[in-house]
């Protein structure tokens, strides 16, 4: 074999290799996507920021945690300049948790320390996902993305409790949040 | 050119095998997606937008019925100053002859129209809870409130000497309070940033100031849409509120009387 | 050189000269936000530096650095004077004109966005014009190496097109199309507002034309460093190029694959489908092929080096390569940084994974390391390479050269590392100040008095490069002839395939429809989403 060939041939081995790097990749995303349900927030669903405060899903009243009778566990917030409504967010500890968020002015976002929520919020748009907080606790919730000149001070908290005691007090049906009024 | 063929044939399979994948096989997998079908699952997941928000939430309360709209700030013509001049007059026994306050009442000389539209709007719906203006604002219309907006907002503004030693102003106006969610006042009352809607402060007394904080952080005033202000007055301590009111009132040399 | 030496220096000097005031900004925002300082009295000026920083980084310094090799390559690799010398100069001088504009603007605190825009704040129009006109110039530059290339073939009918000017055609074709993104967002979304035409804007349709820029705009900033890689190091360590065929795929799959994978930067928004959000995930991976690719080959390449040197067995060779050499250096640190830098990004790319990361600090930590690192690093060695063909100057000091680069690695990784580990914990990025007495932060605090040693380091480096720049002596001696690699199997005829891009180019743009064309169709007619711009700047 001619020094060319070899080097043609480890060339092609190398190839070889890197397909197979990148389908295993791949495979992964695909299986996680398949059999841990973990896809990214996805579902696209507009609308009007203007009228945000006035009537409907985001409407102050409506923010904050509840507990349907089929015990589904949804947390509706709105992000602003400078702050989160509600600015605590009361959730149960090992309970799929489904977030319904928007902004009503900029883009903004959030993480949550030490979890997989993490969501950007663009005006016009609602984003909604679902995730778990494995244990009870207190976390924070910067916003992760640039606002304005304020950025630095929206922080929120998520506090995390006991699926009893969560159950204990939103079970009647109400709204709740970790909100000191 | 077979190999040009083969490229081209490459590409065109990783990416029917790459859409198959991501609009059929993955969500195949999720209840969101295919409770409607084959069809309505393709469509969720190339992101055609729907109503995704299963059963209605309980009847909302509101904070407050107006929404700020960029034409609120435009300039308005002479005339509308004129008529606001007009409709001013039964405004100056608390609000002074030139919108500057002697009773405690805040300033209006100056201040943005969106501001002030904004919260003779609430008076006039009840949001904002203030026996004397809410009985004066019921009987304002549209445009009156407009051309009252136009007169304030063509009065010389207070203003306070220019700050020469940032130790004078409080850290609240600066920068805030982060872990507590307190963003620095300066970044929507002026100063750092103007936030359409967030009023001029400058000079406004003191005591109303102290009064309107306390009344956000109670809840007893709540027409700040989404609780705006009020998550940020909840969290001052009493001493915080003093400081940040008695900055904003402080007089000074630059203050313009006309 | 014939006629571009001016040309060429004027462009590298704009490029450093702004690259040595971002990185001084960058390096006050570390400190200042590090527990070594009090809080900012206003946190406006800390994103307001972040705005230049980013601007100068992202767009000034990679379009000058790539303009300027472009027109040095068009005459070295084509050995004929540039075509549209005056066209050229005209490009620089809109280039300069633009970025002037917009630093006027972002020094004045009128545009505080930062150079990701965001819409709905809007910023002054100066800024978008600015950064249009920066555009524009380089769009100059795209015709002028294509014209180049087309008068060599001309003259050279059916010959192979030199390895160095093919990356550099590709390179230019590639920003032509992902430029494109972004110009149709300042133009047709943000401009209008900016200027007062209309009060709404759709943020979410801004930020999916902008994903179309921001992600290949990454594999043009990378395309001097990958044509150095190839045509560069070999020679200068005096080894061969392993294969001049994989230089040319490695080009080519850059061309279709870097554009139609952008909406991987908004796996967490919420206008995409989840449809949409994997094919763009899959078709990521594929752009690591050539990055892959080019790792087997360079590698071998200075393992040949190391062989015609003596070394033996399967790690000897490593001993026996010229590590006095710059060239040596830079290509290891390179690759060192583009190892992390490329795991943490196939972390990002993979939708899940990403979830816990997406938007914190390990993201800043990551991009910092891929082109601050990696790329930025063969920014300096293809300066040095060029400087005595430019300036005809003497051999640069190669003890102080290495210095710099050893500086500028050991600088990255201590910026860089703190910034993905604290990116793990859920620390945000992009803020003025954090309040590390709060329990929560505290423990974070010391990562950030890193990240500011390593912004030190990194601004001596920098200084320590524009010093070596700019007292070589000019005029000192007489260039000798400038020579790209030599590849180890002689290159007989290339096929006409991996000569030309008219297939690559096609797929570029047909995959970009594919991928981009029904997402941006349908925010486009979606009407409720306009809304209400924010404009910044008001005092």
């Amino acid at each position: 074999m001619s020094a060319e060939a070899v080097a043609i041939a480890a060339e092609r081995r190398w190839s070889w290799a890197v397909a197979v790097v990148i389908a295993v990749l791949v495979a992964m995303m695909v299986f996680t996507g398949l059999h841990w349900a973990s896809m990214p927030p996805s579902r696209v669903e507009t609308i009007d920021p203007r009228t945000l405060h006035i009537s409907g899903e985001f409407a102050e009243g409506n923010l904050g945690t509840t507990l349907s009778p089929q015990g589904k566990v949804v947390v509706r917030l709105i992000a602003q300049q400078y702050s989160f409504e509600p600015q605590c967010l009361l959730v149960p500890a090992g309970v799929p948790v489904t977030f319904r968020a928007t902004s009503t002015d900029v883009i903004h976002g959030f993480v949550v320390f030490g979890t997989n929520a993490n969501t950007m919020l663009i005006p016009g748009y609602v984003a909604t996902f679902t995730t778990t907080f494995p244990v009870v606790g207190e976390h924070m919730m910067p916003c992760h993305e640039y606002c304005g000149t304020g950025h630095e001070g929206m922080w929120a908290r998520v506090q995390v409790v006991s699926a009893d005691e969560f159950r204990t007090r939103a079970g009647n049906g109400s709204r709740v949040s970790c909100v000191r009024r | 050119m077979s190999a040009a063929r083969w490229s081209i044939a490459a590409l065109v399979v990783l990416t029917v095998v790459s859409f198959a994948v991501g609009f059929a096989w993955l969500p195949s997998a999720h209840e969101d997606f295919t409770a409607k079908g084959l069809w309505d699952a393709i469509c969720r997941a190339a992101g055609v937008p729907q109503k995704w928000s299963g059963g209605a939430p309980a009847p909302a309360t509101h904070s407050t019925r107006v929404v700020l709209d960029a034409s609120m700030q435009r300039p308005q013509a002479q005339e509308a100053i004129g008529r606001g001049a007009t409709l001013a007059l039964n405004c100056t026994m608390c609000h002074g002859p030139r919108g500057l306050s002697q009773a405690n009442a805040p300033n209006l000389a100056g201040q943005y129209p969106e501001v002030i539209i904004k919260q003779l709007m609430d008076y006039r719906s009840g949001d904002r809870a203030n026996s004397i203006m809410q009985a004066l604002a019921v009987n304002l219309s549209d445009a009156n409130i407009r051309d009252l907006a136009a007169y304030f907002t063509y009065l010389p503004k207070p203003r306070n000497a220019p700050v020469t030693d940032m130790s004078i102003v409080p850290a609240l106006v600066r920068v805030g309070d982060p872990m507590r969610n307190v963003a620095p006042c300066a970044a929507c009352h002026g100063g750092i940033e103007r936030k359409p809607g967030a009023p001029w402060l400058e000079g406004m007394p003191k005591e109303y100031l102290v009064q309107q904080l306390a009344a956000f952080a109670a809840g007893q005033r709540h027409n700040d849409s989404h609780g705006q202000m009020r998550n940020m007055a909840r969290n001052l301590t009493p001493q915080q509120i003093d400081d940040v009111a008695g900055f904003y009132a402080r007089h000074g040399e630059g203050e313009e009387q006309k | 050189m014939f006629v571009a030496r001016r040309l060429v220096l004027a462009h590298f000097w704009l490029a450093f000269a702004g690259f040595a005031g971002a990185i001084v900004l960058g390096e006050w925002q570390m400190y200042v936000r590090s527990p070594l300082h009090a809080w900012l009295d206003n946190p406006e000026h800390y994103y307001r530096s972040v705005t230049v920083h980013g601007t100068v980084m992202a767009y000034v310094l990679p379009t000058l650095v790539a303009m300027g090799l472009g027109y040095a390559l068009s005459e070295l690799a084509l050995k004929r004077p540039l075509a549209g010398l005056r066209w050229a100069w005209a490009g620089f001088w809109l280039v300069l004109v633009g970025t002037l504009m917009a630093a006027a603007a972002m020094a004045s605190g009128h545009a505080s966005v930062l150079y990701t825009f965001y819409p709905p704040m809007i910023a002054s129009p100066f800024f978008y014009i600015g950064i249009v006109l920066v555009v524009v110039g380089s769009w100059i530059w795209v015709a002028l190496m294509s014209i180049n290339l087309r008068a060599w073939r001309k003259e050279n009918p059916g010959a192979a097109v030199p390895l160095a000017m093919f990356g550099n055609v590709a390179g230019a074709y590639l920003w032509a199309w992902t430029s494109v993104g972004a110009a149709i967002e300042i133009l047709v979304l943000i401009l209008p507002v900016a200027l007062g035409f209309k009060d709404t804007i759709d943020a979410g349709l801004a930020r999916v034309f902008f994903s179309w820029t921001l992600h290949a705009i990454v594999y043009f900033w990378l395309m001097p460093t990958y044509i150095a890689f190839y045509t560069l190091v070999p020679r200068a360590i005096g080894g061969r190029l392993y294969s001049d065929t994989m230089g040319r795929v490695a080009f080519v799959l850059f061309l279709v694959f870097s554009m139609p994978i952008g909406i991987h930067h908004l796996f967490a928004d919420p206008q995409i489908g989840a449809g949409f959000k994997f094919v763009h995930a899959a078709m990521t991976a594929m752009v690591s092929v050539p990055t892959l690719l080019t790792v087997f080959t360079i590698v071998a390449s200075v393992e040949i080096a190391g062989r015609m040197r003596g070394g033996k067995g399967a790690f000897g060779w490593i001993r026996t390569l010229p590590w006095e050499n710059p060239m040596m250096l830079a290509v290891a640190f390179s690759f060192v940084m583009l190892g992390f830098g490329g795991a943490g990004g196939l972390i990002n790319m993979s939708y899940q994974l990403n979830e816990s990361v997406h938007n914190t600090q390990w993201v800043t930590g990551h991009f910092h390391l891929i082109f601050g690192g990696a790329i930025v690093i063969m920014y300096f060695m293809i300066a040095y390479e060029l400087w005595p063909q430019l300036t005809a100057c003497a051999p640069l000091p190669a003890r102080l050269v290495r210095v710099q680069l050893w500086l500028w690695f050991v600088g990255m990784m201590v910026l860089t590392m703190p910034w993905h580990y604290v990116g793990i914990l859920g620390m945000p990025r992009r803020m003025a100040y954090y309040d590390f007495t709060a329990p929560a932060l505290q423990a974070q605090a010391w990562t950030v008095t890193v990240s500011a040693v390593g912004g030190a380091m990194l601004v001596v480096s920098a200084l320590v490069f524009l010093y070596v720049l700019a007292a070589a002596r000019r005029g000192a001696m007489s260039p000798e002839p400038f020579t790209f690699s030599l590849a180890a199997h002689p290159v007989g005829r290339v096929p006409p395939l991996l000569n030309g891009y008219a297939l690559w180019v096609s797929m570029m743009i047909a995959l970009t429809v594919v991928n981009y064309g029904f997402p941006i169709a349908q925010l486009a007619v979606l009407k409720e989403t306009s809304v209400p711009a924010i404009p910044m700047g008001l005092r």
